[in-house]
C-alpha cells in the first residue's frame, strides 16, 4: 500500500512539480509506521525483561518448594535420629540383647519410613545382569553357573515409585571373556598411545 | 526470531553435555535421567541394544568386551573398536554418545533438534574435526560448525562483543588439562597457543584421597582395602565427596561404616581429613599444570602480565587451590562465574544462537546492579525494584502517611544493599505536598518505578484521592562502577547483623508509636465507656511509653509497649462488657511490626525526635527534590 501511494505520488510530481505538497501525507505515513515500530519495540523489549523476571522468580520459588519438600522428610528422619542417639548412649557390655533389640526396632522404624516413600530394594541374586538396575563392579567366570547372572550383590539397589534410585552393585558371572585383559576391568580398552597434545 | 534451534554440545572425553539457547539465556538441557552430565561411555548389551551414559558405564567392568569410553581420544585415527560381534569406528562410537542427548534433548525440549555446534579442543587437527562432523552427521545432526573448546568458554563469558582482549583458558577436566590462549578482536577468535596434559584431571585429586584412605586403613587395622572391588567403590564416592567438600570447608569427616569384617568382627572408617593435609598430597598434581601455562605463554610470546583475563573451566577448578596458583602465576583472579563444568556447552549453544540469528544486539537487556528503593519511617530503605531485576520494568506500592493532617511526604529514591537509607546512595529526593489532612495511615499515596532499556528511572508518587502527582526522572543510576556495586553488596554481607539489630530497633519504636496511637484512638471513640481510672492508666502508662520513645530507649519501648498493650486489652473489655460500639473491639496483635510489613512514607508531626540524619520539616511545602 505505501508503496504504491509512494509511486503515484513520483508520477504526479514528475509530471506537475507544484504538487510537491502531497508528500506530507507519506511522511506522516511513514511517521506512523515508525512509531508503531518503536511502539514494538518497546513492548517487546518489556515482555522479554518481564518473562527474565519471571523466570528467576520461578527459579527462586522452585529453589524455595525444594527445600521444604526435604524439609518434610528430613523431619521423619528426625525420628528415627533421636532413636539412633538413644541407641548410641545405651552400654552393649551390660545388656546385649536390649541393645540389639533396640537396633532393630530402629531398622523397623527406618523400613516403614522408606515403604512410605515407595522406596523398595531391587532383587538381585540370580537374575539376569541388567545395566538398569545393576551396576557391576566386578565379574567372575563360574562354569558351574549360568552366562550374565548377577552371583553376588555387594550392596543393595533400590527403586523410588518406578525409578531406580540407587542401582545394585554387584558381580557378575560371564562363561567367556573373549581378548579383554581381565586386569584391565576398571580402565578403557582404548588406550592412548600415539596420542598427540596437539597440533 | 528463528524457530529452528540449534543446539551447543560439549562432546567431551569423559562426559557430554548438550545446551541450547532459551529466551536469550543459554541453559543446559537435562537427559532422560534427569542428569545435566552424560558419561561419554557405550556400550552394546548382549542383547545387541546400544546404551549410552551412566548405564552404560555401569556394565563397564562386568561387559568390557561390550563397552569403551573416552573414544574421543581415538577421533581421527584408523581405528576400530570391537562391541560384542561388531566392529565400529570412532566416529559411529561417538555418533551413539551424540544421538543420545539429542534424542533426549528432543524429548525435553519437545521439538525435533536437527542441527547443532560441536566442541573440540583447540589442537583437534582437520581429520579429528572432520571425525567429529562425521559423528554428528551420522547421529542424524547437521553440524553448522564447529568450535574450539576455550572459544566456546570465551563466548559463555559474553567476551569478544568488540572489546579486544587476551584470554587463557585454564581447563581442568575429569581426565585432561588444556591451556589455551586466545586473542579476541573483533568477532574473531584466534587461537596463539595450545597446552596441556592429556592424562591429568580431577580423577587425579580423587585417587589421592582413595590411596590415602586405603592406606591410612591397612595401618590401623591391618586389612588391604585394594583387593575389595565393593569397599573400594564406597571409598571412590567418599573420596569424591570429600574432594568437592574440601572446596567449600577446611575440614571434612570421611564416614564409612561396615566397610568390611574379620574375625573381630565389622569395620568402619571415619577419618577426618583437613584442606591443608589434601593439599599437600596433592601438590604435585596441582605444580604439575605450571608447566603447560608456562608452555602456553612462551608459545604465545607473552607474559603473565598480558593476559587480560583467565577463565577457570571444568570442575575441578573449584578447588580452592587451583584458584590459588593461578592467582600466584597471573597476580589476578581467574573468573569462575560461569558453572565451570557447563562453560563449554553453555558457550556452544550460544553459537548456534548466533548462526540462527537468534542474538541480536538489539533485545539484549540489562539488569540493576543494585536494590531500588524509597525511604520509610524510620530511616528504612524500602525496596521496590530487587538488584538483578531485567529492565525494562515498572513497579508500583502504596504508601501512606506517618502522622495526622501530614500534607507533604518526601519521597527519597536510594539505591543499594543496606536495609537503611542513610548507608545507601541517594538517587534523588522530592516531594508530594498537598494531600488532604487526614489521620495517620489514611491517606494513599502510589509510588511507580519504571525503568527504561537504558536504566533511566522515573520516579513517580500520585495522592489517589486528589491526582496530585510529582515526580523525578534519574539518569545516573549506572555512574557506579563495578567495584563500587560490588563493595556495596559485600559492605550489605559485612553489617547485616548490626543492620538487622538496628532494624529490629527501629521496629521496635515504630511499634511503640503506633500502640500509643492506636490506644488514643480507641480511648477516643469509646469516650466515656471507658471507666476514669483506665483512663488515667491509659494515660500514664501511653506517657512512659513516650517518654522511652524521646529517650531512644528500647529496653523500655519494649516493656512499656507491653505494659500499654494489656491497658488497651483491659478497655476494649470493659467497652465489650458496657456493649461496645459495634464490636468496636481493638487488637492490639493486628499491629505487627510496620516498619517491617507494611511501609510508610513520610515523617512525624506529632513529635519531632531526633533523626539520624538531615530531616526535613514536617510543614514543608516546597517542593524539593534533587537529581544526583
Amino acid at each position: 500500500m505505501p508503496r504504491k501511494k509512494l509511486e503515484d505520488n513520483k508520477e504526479k510530481s514528475n509530471a506537475e512539480p507544484e504538487e510537491v505538497a502531497l508528500d506530507i501525507p507519506i511522511e506522516d505515513e511513514t511517521e506512523s509506521v515508525k512509531e508503531r515500530a518503536d511502539e514494538f519495540f518497546r513492548a517487546l523489549q518489556y515482555t522479554k525483561a518481564d518473562f527474565e523476571n519471571y523466570r528467576k522468580r520461578m527459579e527462586s520459588r522452585i529453589g524455595e518448594l525444594t527445600r521444604a519438600a526435604n524439609d518434610g522428610l528430613v523431619l521423619k528422619l528426625l525420628d528415627i535420629y533421636d532413636n539412633l542417639e538413644r541407641a548410641a548412649t545405651v552400654d552393649f557390655t551390660t545388656s546385649p540383647e536390649a541393645a540389639k533389640d533396640g537396633v532393630d526396632a530402629i531398622l523397623q522404624q527406618m523400613n516403614k519410613f522408606l515403604a512410605s516413600e515407595e522406596v523398595r530394594p531391587i532383587e538381585s541374586l540370580g537374575k539376569q545382569y541388567d545395566p538398569y538396575y545393576h551396576s557391576s563392579v566386578s565379574r567372575l567366570t563360574d562354569p558351574d553357573r549360568p552366562d550374565g547372572v548377577v552371583v553376588e550383590e555387594y550392596q543393595r539397589g533400590y527403586m523410588i515409585r518406578e525409578k531406580v534410585l540407587r542401582p545394585a552393585l554387584v558381580c557378575v558371572n560371564r562363561h567367556n571373556m573373549p581378548v579383554v585383559d581381565p586386569t584391565d576391568s576398571e580402565e578403557t580398552p582404548i588406550t592412548n598411545e600415539g596420542m598427540k597434545d596437539g597440533e | 526470531m528463528t524457530m529452528v534451534k540449534i543446539v551447543g554440545i560439549d562432546l567431551g572425553t569423559t562426559n557430554t553435555r548438550i545446551a541450547y539457547m532459551e529466551a536469550g539465556r543459554p541453559t543446559m538441557i537435562p537427559n532422560a535421567e534427569g542428569k545435566r552430565i552424560t558419561p561419554s561411555i557405550v556400550g552394546i548389551t548382549p542383547k545387541g541394544e546400544v546404551i549410552v551414559g551412566e548405564l552404560a558405564k555401569r556394565q563397564a567392568v562386568s561387559m568390557p568386551d561390550r563397552t569403551v569410553r573416552s573414544i574421543k581420544r581415538k577421533m581421527g585415527q584408523d581405528y576400530r573398536v570391537k562391541l560384542g560381534d561388531k566392529e565400529y569406528s570412532p566416529q559411529e562410537v561417538s555418533a551413539m554418545i551424540l544421538r543420545k542427548v539429542k534424542q533426549d534433548a528432543e524429548a525435553f525440549l519437545g521439538e525435533k533438534i536437527e542441527k547443532a555446534v560441536i566442541t573440540v579442543p583447540a589442537y583437534f587437527n582437520d581429520s579429528q574435526r572432520q571425525a567429529t562432523k562425521d559423528a554428528g552427521k551420522i547421529a542424524g545432526l547437521e553440524v553448522m560448525r564447529i568450535i574450539n573448546e576455550p572459544t566456546a568458554s570465551a563466548l559463555a563469558y559474553g567476551l569478544g562483543k568488540g572489546k579486544e582482549a587476551k584470554i587463557l583458558v585454564f581447563d581442568l577436566g575429569g581426565g585432561t588439562f588444556d591451556v589455551s590462549i586466545l586473542d579476541i578482536g573483533q568477532d574473531v577468535y584466534e587461537v596463539l597457543a595450545v597446552s596441556g596434559n592429556t592424562h591429568l584431571g580431577g580423577d587425579d585429586w580423587d585417587q589421592r584421597i582413595i590411596d590415602w584412605i586405603a592406606s591410612e586403613f591397612k595401618k590401623t587395622n591391618g586389612i588391604d582395602l585394594t583387593r575389595d572391588l565393593a569397599a573400594m567403590q564406597r571409598l571412590k564416592e567418599a573420596a569424591e565427596q570429600a574432594k568437592n567438600e574440601l572446596s567449600s570447608v577446611g575440614q571434612t569427616t570421611i564416614s564409612i561404616p561396615y566397610v568390611t569384617a574379620d574375625q573381630t568382627g565389622p569395620k568402619h572408617i571415619s577419618m577426618e581429613l583437613n584442606r591443608s593435609r589434601f593439599e599437600q598430597m596433592t601438590d604435585d598434581l596441582l605444580q604439575s599444570t605450571i608447566g603447560p601455562v608456562r608452555q602456553a605463554l612462551s608459545d604465545a610470546k607473552l607474559e603473565a602480565e598480558q593476559i587480560d583475563k583467565i577463565l577457570l573451566v571444568g570442575g575441578p577448578t573449584r578447588m580452592p587451590m587451583v584458584q590459588t596458583l593461578v592467582r600466584s602465576i597471573f597476580g589476578k583472579e581467574g573468573d569462575k562465574s560461569i558453572n565451570p563444568d557447563e562453560c563449554v556447552a553453555l558457550g556452544a549453544s550460544v553459537q548456534g544462537a548466533i548462526l540462527a540469528g537468534e542474538v541480536k544486539d538489539i533485545v539484549l537487556l540489562d539488569v540493576t546492579p543494585l536494590t531500588l528503593g524509597v525511604e520509610t519511617l524510620g530511616g528504612v530503605a524500602t525496596p521496590l525494584i530487587p538488584r538483578n531485576t531485567t529492565v525494562p520494568t515498572r513497579k508500583s506500592q502504596i504508601f501512606t502517611t506517618a502522622a495526622n493532617s501530614q500534607t507533604a511526604v518526601e519521597i527519597h529514591v536510594v539505591q543499594g544493599e543496606r536495609p537503611f537509607a542513610k548507608d545507601n546512595v541517594t538517587l534523588g529526593r522530592f516531594q508530594l505536598v498537598g494531600i488532604p489532612p487526614a489521620p495517620r495511615g489514611i491517606p494513599q499515596i502510589e509510588v511507580s518505578f519504571d525503568i527504561d532499556a537504558n536504566g533511566i528511572v522515573k520516579v513517580t508518587a500520585v495522592d489517589k484521592a486528589t491526582g496530585n502527582k510529582q515526580g523525578i526522572t534519574i539518569t545516573a543510576t549506572t555512574n557506579l562502577s563495578d567495584s563500587d556495586i560490588q563493595r556495596m553488596v559485600k559492605d550489605a554481607e559485612k553489617y547485616k547483623q548490626e543492620d538487622t539489630k538496628r532494624r529490629t530497633q527501629i521496629e521496635t519504636k515504630n511499634n511503640a508509636d503506633q500502640m500509643i496511637y492506636q490506644g488514643e484512638k480507641l480511648v477516643e471513640e469509646l469516650g466515656a465507656k471507658v471507666p476514669e481510672d483506665l483512663k488515667k492508666e491509659f494515660e500514664d502508662t501511653s506517657q512512659k511509653l513516650r517518654a522511652a520513645i524521646d529517650a531512644d530507649d528500647y529496653d523500655k519501648m519494649k516493656s512499656g509497649s507491653d505494659a500499654l498493650q494489656q491497658v488497651i486489652y483491659r478497655i476494649s473489655e470493659k467497652a465489650y462488657a458496657a456493649g461496645g460500639p459495634g464490636g468496636a473491639g481493638f487488637d492490639p496483635s493486628q499491629m505487627g511490626g510496620f516498619a517491617g510489613s507494611g511501609p510508610k512514607a513520610g515523617r512525624k508531626a506529632t513529635k519531632k525526635p531526633k533523626k539520624p540524619e538531615g530531616s526535613d520539616d514536617d510543614d514543608a511545602v516546597d517542593v524539593d527534590f534533587e537529581d544526583l
